[in-house]
């Protein structure tokens, strides 16, 4: 049996000492310091992820909470036959959509719920040049918000390649779509953000 | 179609490192004749290596600190049996709420029926209450309904009647409105 103090720390190749499939079997056999050790190797990976797909931190903390209250209520129905990274974010991916439809209802409903006399009309403003937009080198703020405006299925494999830099392999495992569906939605996402970043990305 | 089109999607491969010795080869050499090929794979490449960037978010300080706390409410509220047999304390605000209610019901309904049927509890318990009694009785009469009122008006009359004084009687009560007068009997 490898050593307790060992296993939340890496090694030279950057891997853990002890497997997260190793520890969630332990949890699974009632080690709930097992289960500690999970939460520490996966908030951060997790809180990027959902981060970058839902836009909003508070939100993105919601959901990986929940994530981890799943995984320690359904540590049964984890099965040793898909590495436990897929399962994991395949859970915080399901609840990130979720939580993307309700702010979808949300937004349907305040708007119906507007009047016709307390009706606001945002103006886009087109006046905006470039040079105004970028504070430095690159402005990563537009950039998120332009992550934001890809479509869910595009933002959600854009993430999962370039941010979180996942196989193709490992986001056709998480999402459950074939590889080739998934790599033709990274070109389609990554094409949109080059063309909408066009002004950014030259300099 | 643009004649690039095809290349386009071996440019991805290319930033993926997806590709082979010669295919790799291939794309370089058109990234070399094409401005707008070259101009597309740099400004993707660029953008790889930013959103690379975007993975260092970490969780607030307290995270784990919440997830412990929110996992000892849930399984709280799952195991302790105590919970489980009487149900949530909310459960039982709203049962006192609906008790309460229908006690002060109940207390208002029965209050009401008494001054409404003035001796009803008595009668029901087999006894008579009294006709008419006091000023006090009187002054109650006027909260009662018609009904009743006949009633006790004539035990009212009933009562005048039997205290009218005797023909004889030396002491005569004078109205309210007149001054009173006592005639004290004279012997001869």
């Amino acid at each position: 049996m490898l050593d307790k103090k060992n296993e939340g720390k890496k090694g030279i190749t950057g891997q853990y000492a002890v497997a997260d499939e190793e520890l969630i079997y332990r949890f699974q056999n009632g080690d709930v310091y097992a289960f500690d050790q999970l939460v520490y190797r996966y908030k951060d990976p997790l809180i990027n992820f959902v981060y970058n797909f839902l836009g909003d931190r508070i939100d993105a903390e919601d959901v990986v909470q929940e994530t981890f209250l799943r995984v320690f209520k359904k540590k049964h129905m984890y099965r040793n036959i898909a590495k436990f990274s897929t399962w994991i974010y395949t859970i915080a991916g399901n609840l990130a959509k979720t939580e993307l439809r309700r702010r979808r209802r949300r937004r349907i409903m305040s708007i119906s719920q507007i009047g016709y006399d307390d009706r606001d009309y945002d103006i886009p403003d087109d006046m905006l040049t470039p040079d105004k937009k970028v504070n430095s080198d690159i402005n990563e703020k537009s950039i998120r918000e332009e992550i934001q405006n890809l479509p869910a299925k595009f933002r959600e494999v854009v993430v999962l390649r370039d941010i979180q830099e996942f196989s193709y392999e490992e986001i056709s495992d998480i999402l459950k779509i074939p590889i080739g569906t998934v790599k033709s939605r990274v070109n389609r996402g990554r094409s949109r953000l080059q063309k909408r970043l066009k002004y950014l990305l030259d300099k | 179609m643009s004649p690039c089109q095809g290349y386009r999607d071996k440019i991805h491969d290319l930033i993926d490192d997806d590709l082979d010795g010669m295919e790799t080869r291939h794309v370089r050499d058109h990234l070399r004749d094409c401005p707008d090929c070259a101009s597309y794979f740099n400004q993707l490449a660029r953008l790889r290596s930013i959103l690379k960037g975007f993975g260092q978010t970490s969780t607030s300080p307290n995270f784990q600190v919440v997830l412990r706390e929110r996992l000892r409410r849930e399984m709280a509220g799952k195991k302790d049996p105590w919970v489980v047999y009487v149900g949530h304390p909310r459960r039982w605000v709203a049962v006192a709420g609906v008790a309460v209610v229908l006690v002060t019901s109940a207390f208002l309904v029965l209050n009401n029926r008494q001054v409404l049927m003035p001796g009803a509890a008595e009668r029901s318990a087999g006894m008579h209450a009294p006709a008419f009694q006091s000023a006090a009785a009187d002054e109650h009469i006027e909260y009662v309904s018609s009904e009743s009122r006949g009633r006790i008006r004539v035990a009212r009359s009933e009562n005048k009647a039997a205290a009218r004084p005797a023909k004889d009687t030396l002491a005569v009560q004078a109205s309210p409105e007149e001054p009173q007068y006592t005639i004290t009997p004279v012997s001869f």
